[in-house]
């Protein structure tokens, strides 16, 4: 049997800048060729194709059954587009579709694209395979566990499936993306690894913990750590690579268990003579000296906190469970550690009020990190979680899958999230210069550390940047403010407002860009070498 | 064009007069064809002949040769 498994290109921007492989796919694909199975993989967000050729690529061969992931409800439409087109050019062939979006929203999904066939809800692996081998020997698929589909009277979803109980069990991950994203995205391409899936925290915006605790099983499974490093050994030794994403939600486990862990890793290292560059994600309350001492000698050199509040009412709406003081406190520890610290944060909220605006802004400056994604950023409502819950009780939500929205109460939060949508999107891509610029300075420091190096001219070199960095995050701290300000005094945005607050935007992001290509193409501390990061 | 990389001492000094200065920061690598950075910062045409360490090809084009050290900064940005 034929099988494509694909991932539409984004319908819109997004706060995200994917550059990474799906490992949603890449489970899926390694687990169906496992079962002896035939699966190519197309995943048009990385390749950045058009609906178009998205098409072309998935029905250049006569695929029979053709499984799409979505990440997020930023790939809804284009999925639909693509997949309708495949439908008029392969009738016959079986269109399915899983992930967290389409889990909760199966019976929208069904109903908005006839194109598609069925919904795999939850964890996929299982369920797919038994898709493909009912319809391989042309038996019933309707009955099989996971599996949302539409017959003549409405849309009928199954009981769900068992989680897979040990993780250890699967196969890694397919890499079929890895060489292309070495060749052609270097500077975004991060490899990443998973050693768990689901969480054990309980954020009142993320869907993550309902997706793997409505199926029975535990909620938050772990893979061994040999297993883990097991498999980046592998792609080590077959492509040639030192720097990982574990892109596990939280890396670090509490207490006394977290340090074993942590202990098992270094183990498991040092025994196969591994120096990598590690990115994780942590909770702000594991960030302690001495765990991190240790994350630091098996060589994490980032950290991706989600700190999404630092307003003490907002961080208990989202149920985050920390204090301004304990994210200070974190960052200070990373910082003493030249840990990079990447922080999330979600400035606006259905609980949002100018004066909170005001304070996030105070307090992101004093953060001394990258906050520019997280200060555009507003809330968004996935299904099934207590937040999406409680907006829905006090009918606050309006529109339909998956342009689900809200209005903020304070209408001059509503004032200060549009003039941000029409003036600042240079701030999205200067953070994202910004990213870029943070790991050139991560890799070639860890490289120079691991080659036993000097280091000391490039940390300087990192002194500059980061001192650029911070200008930027108080110049554009100005920026916000000004928009705040107007927002206070006027009750409507006026057009000359917005030009002039554009052209503004506009008019910095030139100098930061000029500033930081300053620092990465005439400074002294790197080579042109140094920009082609995985080679 | 190709990239030409500052000494250390001069990316610090341009750095510094970015920090310190606001009007030099606000001028910094504008659009215009007529600046340089040098080791010594960004000079204009009016304080570049007091730069002894730039060798001009010809008075008629003050920026036709820079040294290694210098880069020249153009209408197509870096």
């Amino acid at each position: 049997m034929k099988i494509l498994l694909a991932k539409a290109p984004r319908d819109r921007y997004s706060y995200f800048r994917d550059g990474g492989e799906s490992l949603a796919l890449g489970y899926l694909a390694a687990f169906l060729r496992s079962h002896g199975h035939s699966v190519n993989i197309v995943d048009g967000q990385i390749e950045r194709l058009s609906i178009q050729e998205m098409v072309i690529r998935s029905t250049v061969e006569d695929h029979e059954l053709i499984g799409f992931t979505i990440a997020d409800p930023t790939f809804m439409s284009s999925t639909y587009l693509v997949a309708k087109a495949i439908r008029d050019a392969l009738p016959s062939a079986h269109l399915t579709i899983g992930g967290y979006a389409p889990t909760f929203h199966y019976s929208d999904v069904l109903n908005q694209c006839s194109a598609l066939d069925s919904v795999i809800r939850n964890e996929g692996e299982l369920t797919l395979l038994c898709l493909v081998e009912a319809l391989q020997n042309c038996q019933e698929w309707k009955q099989i566990p996971g599996i949302a589909y539409r017959n003549n009277t409405g849309i009928v979803c199954n009981d769900s499936r068992p989680l897979i109980p040990n993780l250890d069990s699967l196969p890694f991950p397919a890499r079929d993306y890895l060489p292309y994203i070495k060749q052609n995205l270097p500077e975004f391409g991060i490899i990443a690894v998973s050693g768990s899936r689901g969480c054990y925290g309980s954020c009142g915006f993320c869907s993550i913990r309902r997706f793997y605790s409505v199926p029975d099983g535990a909620a938050f499974r772990l893979r061994s750590v040999s297993n883990v490093v097991d498999e980046i050994e592998e792609i080590v030794s077959k492509f040639c690579i030192d720097e990982f994403l574990l892109i596990d939600d939280i890396f670090t486990l509490p207490g006394l268990e977290g340090e074993r862990r942590v202990a098992e890793w270094t183990r498991e290292l040092n025994k196969r003579n591994l120096s990598l560059m590690f990115s994780i994600s942590d909770r702000v309350d594991h960030i302690h000296r001495s765990l991190y001492d240790a994350l630091y000698n098996i060589g994490v050199r980032q950290v991706m906190i989600g700190i999404e509040a630092t307003n003490a009412n907002i961080l208990k709406y989202f149920n985050k469970k920390m204090t301004p003081e304990s994210v200070k406190k974190a960052m200070d520890i990373l910082e003493a550690l030249n840990i990079d610290a990447t922080i999330t944060y979600i400035n606006f909220t259905p609980l949002t009020t100018l004066e909170i605006l005001r304070e996030n802004l105070s307090h992101l400056l004093s953060l001394r990190v990258n906050f520019l994604l997280g200060l555009l950023n507003r809330l968004q409502i996935y299904v099934g979680t207590p937040i999406a819950d409680d907006l829905m009780r006090n009918a606050m939500v309006t529109g339909e899958f998956p342009e689900f929205a809200y209005r903020i109460p304070d209408v001059r939060v509503e004032a200060v999230y549009e003039i941000c949508r029409q003036c600042f999107s240079p701030f999205l891509e200067i953070s994202y210069e910004i990213m870029k610029l943070e790991r050139i300075f991560r890799v070639k420091i860890f490289h120079l550390e691991k080659m036993g190096q000097n280091s000391e001219r490039v940390l300087k070199g990192r002194l500059f940047f980061k001192r650029t960095s911070r200008t930027i995050m108080e110049e554009a701290g100005d920026l916000f403010g000004m928009a705040l300000d107007y927002a206070d005094r006027h009750e409507s945005l006026e057009r000359h407002f917005l030009v002039e607050m554009r052209n503004r935007v506009q008019e910095r992001y030139k100098l930061w860009h000029r500033e930081l290509a300053f620092l990465r193409d005439y400074s002294p501390f790197f080579q042109d070498s140094d920009r082609i990061l995985l080679v | 064009m190709a990239s030409a990389r500052l000494s250390e001492e001069g990316f610090a000094n341009v750095m510094e007069k970015l920090r310190s200065d606001k009007t030099f920061r606000n001028q910094f690598l504008s659009d215009r064809p007529d600046r340089v950075i040098t080791d010594r910062g960004l000079l204009t045409e009016d304080d570049a002949a007091s730069v002894a360490a730039i060798k001009w090809d010809s008075p008629d084009k003050p920026f036709g040769a820079i040294d290694e050290k210098l880069v020249l900064c153009s209408s197509s940005g870096f």
